[in-house]
């Protein structure tokens, strides 16, 4: 082995810089793609803040009811033969969370007896007003919702 | 509102001739008398103008004048007299012959039958979807107990209530019947010492209802939905209800509440006067001002969203202290009334299960305003906490549970729900820990992120210089030669 070739070898001052800006480079080339790819398949990642997905809402059997968070704000998604329906669940009484009633197919709330049809219009108690709808879209087998 | 196109069964004035003849009348009498001058038929506005206003802007106003009175739509006057009739309409000396079918101002005695000839008509009252058995629920009222039964007229009927000829419906904020206008009808006859004097009742009872809870909401909250006299009493049927049965009249609003203390042990102690004996107040026995206990949890809710609102920076402890009563303070408020019936405060053990109740559900409401206090901390910084809320909104469910569920007296039912409202906080508390723990785990990261980014700068930059030195460098030393 002659010199020229154990020079070659040998790790150089010139090459390592070179090895650490190649890596750099890469990392954070890594890190600006990643949100790009992720942009892609947002369904994947549960929906956008504003477009939230029912979490298992497939095996929801029809007169169930789940709760979800949308915008910070509490839903309540109802399955029956039509399809699906979203609901503030947040009385509008005194903002108690209601339950829906499967039996009676009518919305509940525990705090001061009000009840709210399966429309959300109120049906007695203290509720001033009924329960505000949400919309609610099925996209390749996945329920989403969002605020009207 | 019935009008001219609705006054089924009421004859023609062609078919009942009545109106025919005074004009006919008239017009031989002038032919016989060789011409007198007669003014263009009148109608009963033509004289009757002080009625006839408020009636045009009623829900009446397309009533007839004489589906209430009788007599004819138009009359011949002569011209000579028609001021005459025109100055003493309505009055004693009136003298005008409205015909035979006249009838005239109905004594106070015949108004709800008068009235009821078409509001207690099925027929009459269907389309306008109005219903028809207010004069059998008068009939079963206090007034009208007194009216048919002990012939009394001084009793309120139909119009002391719902107005004369200026009846309007009760949504509109002018009407006798609307919410915040109900305290003062009635009060126009229950607040006049002299007629309840007569009556053997007290005159005290509207103002206490002013100053009680529901009057505060009504009149000063401008709360359409509180009770007014009418929601208790009922408004046809008004009728005190007992002692007994108040329960259920409180009940068809405070549901919960009246359940629960259905089951309570007070609801079994036959001289236990029901939701009046804790809530009851005012001089008189009758207990028209009705009163919270403690304030409601969603007060101190509001009091707390003000607060926050306010003063951002305020300490735990300061919110503690600014929001939630002293647990001694609630024993001052409640205790008096319980000693009413427990007279033996140191050798009745009941007391002290009120006693553990009351600690239970301060100590609830404590917990319920620390945690809120600490998740509003957290969220005004970097972290998001919207998840967190999602799962403390439990936690204002079991809170504001609290208030109806305390009727029961029960320190087991009580201690549940506050056992489910401290899980809420609890897991609240975790998940507040675990996003501050990640935050700090992230502000360690940033250390090798920096290190990262230095590392990079640095090589870039060494990296420049070596080019410049290759490339840059000697090229400038060729163009210098």
């Amino acid at each position: 082995m002659n010199q020229k070739q154990i020079n070659a070898n040998q790790p150089t001052r010139r090459g390592f810089l070179d090895w650490i800006v190649a890596a750099c480079s890469t990392v954070t080339a890594a890190l600006l793609a990643i949100p790009a790819v992720m942009y892609l398949w947002p369904a994947a990642r549960g929906g956008t803040a504003e477009n939230v997905e029912v979490p298992e809402a497939g095996s929801m059997p029809p007169g169930q009811s789940r709760m979800v968070q949308v915008g910070g704000k509490a839903v309540i998604v109802v399955r029956d033969a039509s399809g699906f329906r979203a609901y503030s669940a947040a009385c509008t009484h005194l903002g108690c969370l209601v339950k829906w009633d499967a039996a009676h197919r009518q919305f509940l709330c525990p705090c001061h007896a009000g009840v709210f049809d399966d429309k959300g219009a109120v049906v007695s108690g203290p509720a001033p007003a009924p329960l505000p709808p949400y919309k609610t879209k099925e996209i390749g087998g996945k329920v989403y919702v969002s605020a009207s | 509102m019935p009008g001219r196109e609705h006054r089924v069964g009421l004859p023609s004035r062609a078919d009942r001739g009545g109106g025919a003849r005074p004009i006919a009348a008239s017009l031989l009498f002038a032919a016989v008398s060789g011409g007198v001058a007669f003014a263009a038929p009148v109608t009963c506005q033509t004289c009757h103008t002080r009625e006839a206003k408020p009636l045009a802007a009623s829900v009446h106003a397309a009533l007839a004048c004489q589906e209430c009175h009788g007599g004819d739509e138009a009359y011949a006057v002569v011209d000579a007299d028609l001021p005459r009739f025109q100055e003493r309409a309505g009055g004693a000396e009136a003298k005008f012959d409205h015909g035979s079918s006249f009838r005239g101002k109905p004594r106070r005695g015949e108004i709800p039958e008068r009235c009821g000839t078409c509001h207690a008509d099925v027929e009459r009252m269907n389309p306008y979807g109005l219903r028809t058995d207010q004069l059998a629920a008068y009939r079963t009222s206090g007034h009208g107990k007194t009216l048919f039964q002990r012939g009394d007229e001084r009793v309120a009927v139909c119009t002391d209530c719902h107005g004369v000829h200026d009846v309007h419906p009760a949504h509109e904020a002018t009407s006798k019947t609307h919410p915040r206008n109900v305290p003062d009808m009635c009060g126009s006859c229950h607040a006049n010492a002299a007629l309840m004097a007569e009556f053997d009742l007290p005159a005290g009872l509207v103002d206490e209802y002013r100053h009680s809870v529901h009057g505060d909401l009504l009149l000063q909250a401008g709360d359409l939905g509180a009770p007014t006299c009418a929601t208790c009493h009922g408004n046809h049927s008004a009728m005190p209800p007992g002692f007994r049965t108040v329960g259920a009249v409180c009940g068809k609003c405070h549901e919960h509440a009246s359940k629960n203390f259905e089951t309570s042990i007070h609801a079994k102690q036959p001289a236990f006067a029901g939701c009046v004996q804790c809530h009851g107040g005012g001089p008189s026995s009758h207990q028209h001002k009705i009163e919270r206990i403690t304030k409601p949890t969603g007060v101190m809710i509001q009091r707390y969203a003000h607060l926050m609102s306010a003063r951002p920076s305020a300490t735990p402890g300061e919110v503690t202290e600014a929001i939630h009563p002293d647990p001694k303070n609630l024993l001052t408020q409640v205790l008096p009334g319980c000693l009413e019936c427990h007279s033996e405060p140191d050798e009745d053990k009941s007391l002290a299960g009120l006693f553990k109740l009351i600690d239970d559900i301060s100590a609830a409401e404590r917990l319920y305003v620390g945690t809120a206090h600490r998740l509003d901390e957290v969220g005004r910084g970097v972290l998001l906490v919207d998840h967190v809320r999602f799962t403390y909104e439990d936690a204002k469910t079991h809170l504001i549970e609290l208030a109806p569920l305390q009727h029961t007296l029960s320190n087991e039912a009580v201690a549940g729900k506050v056992a489910e409202l401290r899980t809420v906080c609890t897991t609240v508390n975790t998940q507040l820990d675990d996003l501050e723990r990640g935050l700090r785990w992230r502000y360690r990261a940033l250390i090798p992120v920096w290190g990262f980014a230095l590392v990079f700068a640095a090589a870039l930059y060494a990296t420049y210089r070596r080019l410049r030195a290759v490339h840059v460098q000697p090229m400038a030393g060729a163009s210098g030669k």
